[in-house]
C-alpha cells in the first residue's frame, strides 16, 4: 500500500514536472536571440563641419532622445556641445520657440563674445544650426537670438537680419 | 528515491522537449518581414524592412566593412535598387540572405569612418549614419521616410549652335526636355564649367559646333552617355561675364558669353570701393602665437593701404570703408559704395576655422550666380593664387558655404568680391599675412587682377592671336583628352 502511495506520488511529481517543462519550453521565443548594441530610441540627427580638400562636408551625428525630452531641444543643445561642433565655446542654449514656421532660437552671449573669427567659421555656425534644424517639419526658417534680441549678424560676414530658411 | 529523482527528470525533460516540438507544430511560423529599401540621403543609409525587425551592427577588417544584420528577415522576390548616392566614404554597398531568417548588409569602406545605427519607434526602419560624407547641397536626412520618387529618364542634347555677333557669344543648346544646369567656375584662371546633370548626348548631336570669337579660348564638351555627368568647359580669353537663359516655351537653353560689367576702358578711369573688413572693436579672427596676437582688422587695413596707393598710382579713384582703426556698420559698408556710384567693391578678410591649423590657402568669393562678379572673383584670384604661395582655393559663390551669401556682397550694386586672403589661424599663413612684402604681393595681385578685368588679359590676349580655336567634333575625342572636372572634385 505504501508502494503505490509512494509510486502515485512520484507520477504526481512525474506530470508536474512534465507541464512545468512544457512550458517553460513554450513560454521561450522561437525567433533568432535579440542582438545586443543597438540603440533603439528614437532618434534626431545634428551636423557637423569639416574641410576636406576645399570642400565642406558635413557629419551626421544621430543623437538618442530619451522619454519625455523635446527632440528640438535635444538636437540643439546637442549641437553646441558635440564634438567638432562649429559654435564657440561655451555657448548655450537659453531657449527654443517655435511660432508659424519660424524657430527663433535664443543663445547666450558666448555666441558673440567667443565667436573667434572668420567667415567660414561663421557660415558653418549658420549652416549646422539650418541643417539640423531642417528635419523638424514644422520648422521652416530660423531667427537667431542673444540673450532674446535678435541679432544681425554674428562676425560681420552674414546677413541674419532676416530669418533664414532651413530648407 | 533516487529512481524517484530520475522519473523526475525524464518527465521534465519529455516536457522540455516535447513542449518545444508541440510548439514549433501547432502554429505555423509567420512570414518573415523582408527588405523592403535601401536608401542613402547624404551620409546617412536608410533600411527598410516590411515589418519589426531588429537590426544588429558590427564592423570587420581587412577589408574594412561595416556590417549589419537584419532578423527576422528575407529578401523581398524583387531585385532591390539602392536609391540616392551612395557617399565617397563608400566603395560598395552589398546585401544578401546570410542565412535563415538574417539579411545581411554590408558596407565597403575606403578609410576609417565613424558610424552610428539608430532605429526608427516601429522597429521597421534603422538609419546608419556615416561620419563625414559630402554634401551635394541636397536634402538633409529625415526620420521618416519620403516617397520614392521614380527617376525621370535623362534629357538627350539635341543640337548645340552658336549665334555670335562681335559683343556677344551665345552657344544654344536644344534638349529633347526641360532640365535644370548650373554654372562653376572651374578652380583655374578664366574657366567656367556649364554642368548638364541628367542630360546625354544624343547620336543626331552635330559635329561642328565649335565656334571662333575674341572672347573664347576654347570650349570643350564632356558626354556621358549614362546622363549622369555631362559638362561643358568654357576657357574664355579674359574675365567673361556667363550667363544662363532658359526659353520660357520649349526646352532650349543659351549659355549667352560677353563682357562682364565696367570691363571697357582704363582702369585709371573707374572708381573702387575697398572695404578692410571689421576694425575697432571688431578685431575679426584672431592668430594666437606663443607670446602675441594678430588681430585680423591689421591685417586687411596694411593690404588695403597698399591696394589704394597702388590704384591711386594707377590714377584710379578710390574710397576705403575706413581709413583707420575704426568700427564701421556691417550695412554701411555696400551702402557707401551704393552711395558712390562707384565701378568695383572689394572687400578684404582674412578667413579663420574652429579649429588651428585646418585650413590654408586663398579664396575670392562672389555673391551667389552673379555673372560679373564671378569674372571679377576670377580675375583675382588667378593674379592672387600665383603670388601667395598657398593653395588656391579658387573663386566660389559666397553661396557654396552659405545660403543667403555675404552681406556685403549681396547689398552692393556693383560688381563686388571678398577676398578672403589666408587663414589667419594657420601657422603658414599667418607667418605671411605679418610679412609685409607678402602684403605687397597681395595688393599688386588685387590690382593686376582689377586691371585684367577692365582692360583684358595682355598675354592671354596675344596667345589668342597665335592660337586658331581647335575645331573637333566631340565624338572624336578620347577621354583622356577632356580635362573637365566635375564639381566633386573641384
Amino acid at each position: 500500500m505504501k508502494t503505490v502511495l509512494r509510486l502515485l506520488v512520484v507520477l504526481l511529481l512525474a506530470i508536474l514536472a512534465f507541464g512545468g517543462g512544457y512550458w517553460y519550453a513554450s513560454r521561450r521565443p522561437q525567433l533568432a536571440p535579440r542582438p545586443t548594441g543597438v540603440t533603439t530610441k528614437p532618434s534626431v540627427v545634428v551636423y557637423v563641419p569639416r574641410f576636406v580638400d576645399t570642400r565642406t562636408e558635413w557629419e551626421a551625428k544621430p543623437v538618442p532622445v530619451g522619454e519625455g525630452e523635446d527632440p528640438l531641444r535635444v538636437a540643439l543643445e546637442h549641437l553646441l556641445i558635440t564634438r567638432d561642433t562649429p559654435f564657440p565655446q561655451g555657448t548655450r542654449l537659453l531657449g527654443v520657440n517655435v511660432t508659424e514656421g519660424v524657430a527663433e532660437v535664443n543663445f547666450s552671449r558666448e555666441l558673440i563674445d567667443n565667436f573667434p573669427g572668420g567667415s567660414t567659421t561663421e557660415a558653418w555656425i549658420v549652416e549646422s544650426l539650418r541643417k539640423t534644424l531642417a528635419q523638424f517639419s514644422d520648422v521652416e526658417r530660423a531667427r537667431i537670438l542673444v540673450e532674446g534680441k535678435p541679432i544681425d549678424t554674428i562676425g560681420e560676414h552674414i546677413d541674419l537680419s532676416q530669418p533664414v530658411a532651413v530648407r | 528515491m533516487p529512481r524517484a529523482w530520475r522519473i523526475l527528470a525524464w518527465a521534465f525533460w519529455l516536457g522540455v522537449v516535447g513542449g518545444r516540438i508541440l510548439a514549433q507544430t501547432a502554429e505555423p511560423a509567420p512570414p518573415l518581414p523582408t527588405l523592403q529599401a535601401l536608401r542613402w540621403e547624404e551620409s546617412v543609409l536608410y533600411i527598410v524592412a516590411s515589418g519589426k525587425v531588429t537590426f544588429h551592427t558590427f564592423t570587420l577588417r581587412e577589408p574594412l566593412r561595416v556590417v549589419v544584420d537584419i532578423s527576422p528577415c528575407s529578401l523581398p522576390s524583387e531585385p532591390i535598387q539602392p536609391e540616392g548616392d551612395t557617399p565617397t566614404a563608400v566603395e560598395r554597398l552589398r546585401w544578401a540572405q546570410f542565412k535563415e531568417g538574417v539579411v545581411r548588409v554590408v558596407l565597403d569602406l575606403r578609410s576609417d569612418t565613424q558610424y552610428a545605427l539608430s532605429t526608427d519607434p516601429s522597429g521597421e526602419q534603422a538609419m546608419l549614419a556615416l561620419g563625414s560624407a559630402p554634401d551635394p547641397q541636397g536634402e538633409p536626412p529625415r526620420l521618416v521616410a519620403p516617397p520614392a520618387k521614380p527617376a525621370a529618364p535623362p534629357a538627350e542634347l539635341i543640337q548645340m549652335e552658336w549665334e555670335s555677333n562681335e559683343e556677344e557669344a551665345r552657344l544654344r543648346l536644344r534638349l529633347s526636355r526641360k532640365v535644370a544646369v548650373r554654372l562653376q567656375p572651374h578652380r583655374e584662371g578664366y574657366q567656367t564649367i556649364l554642368e548638364l546633370p541628367q542630360v546625354k548626348p544624343s547620336a543626331a548631336l552635330p559635329a561642328d559646333w565649335n565656334v571662333k570669337h575674341p572672347l573664347i579660348e576654347e570650349v570643350q564638351f564632356s558626354g556621358d552617355e549614362k546622363g549622369v555627368r555631362s559638362a561643358l568647359l568654357i576657357r574664355t580669353t579674359r574675365a567673361a561675364s556667363l550667363r544662363v537663359e532658359y526659353d520660357k516655351q520649349q526646352p532650349v537653353i543659351t549659355l549667352a558669353i560677353n563682357r562682364p560689367r565696367n570691363a571697357h576702358g582704363k582702369l585709371s578711369e573707374k572708381h573702387i570701393v575697398i572695404d578692410p573688413g571689421h576694425g575697432g572693436k571688431s578685431l575679426g579672427a584672431v592668430g594666437r602665437e606663443k607670446d602675441s596676437v594678430v588681430y585680423e582688422k591689421d591685417i586687411n587695413l596694411a593690404i588695403a593701404r597698399r591696394v589704394r596707393q597702388l590704384l591711386l598710382k594707377e590714377k584710379a579713384t578710390v574710397t576705403m570703408t575706413r581709413e583707420d582703426d575704426s568700427h564701421v556698420e556691417l550695412y554701411a559698408r555696400p551702402q557707401l559704395a551704393n552711395d558712390l556710384g562707384a565701378d568695383f567693391f572689394i572687400s578684404i578678410h582674412c578667413d579663420s576655422t574652429p579649429k588651428p591649423n585646418s585650413a590654408s590657402g586663398t579664396t575670392t568669393y562672389f555673391h551667389a550666380s552673379d555673372p560679373d562678379g564671378r569674372a571679377l572673383a576670377q580675375a583675382i584670384q588667378k593674379h592672387l593664387a600665383a603670388v601667395t604661395g598657398l593653395p588656391n582655393r579658387g573663386a566660389r559663390s559666397d553661396t557654396a558655404i552659405y545660403q543667403s551669401g555675404f552681406a556685403v556682397l549681396r547689398r552692393s550694386n556693383m560688381p563686388a568680391v571678398l577676398i578672403e586672403v589666408a587663414y589667419i589661424n594657420h601657422d603658414v599663413d599667418r607667418a605671411k599675412l605679418k610679412d609685409p612684402k607678402f602684403q605687397q604681393k597681395v595688393a599688386e595681385a588685387i590690382v593686376a587682377g582689377l586691371r585684367a578685368y577692365v582692360e583684358g588679359e595682355r598675354e592671354a590676349q596675344t596667345a589668342q592671336q597665335r592660337r586658331e580655336v581647335e575645331v573637333r567634333p566631340a565624338s572624336d575625342r578620347r577621354e583622356e583628352d577632356i580635362p573637365v572636372q566635375m564639381p566633386e572634385q573641384l
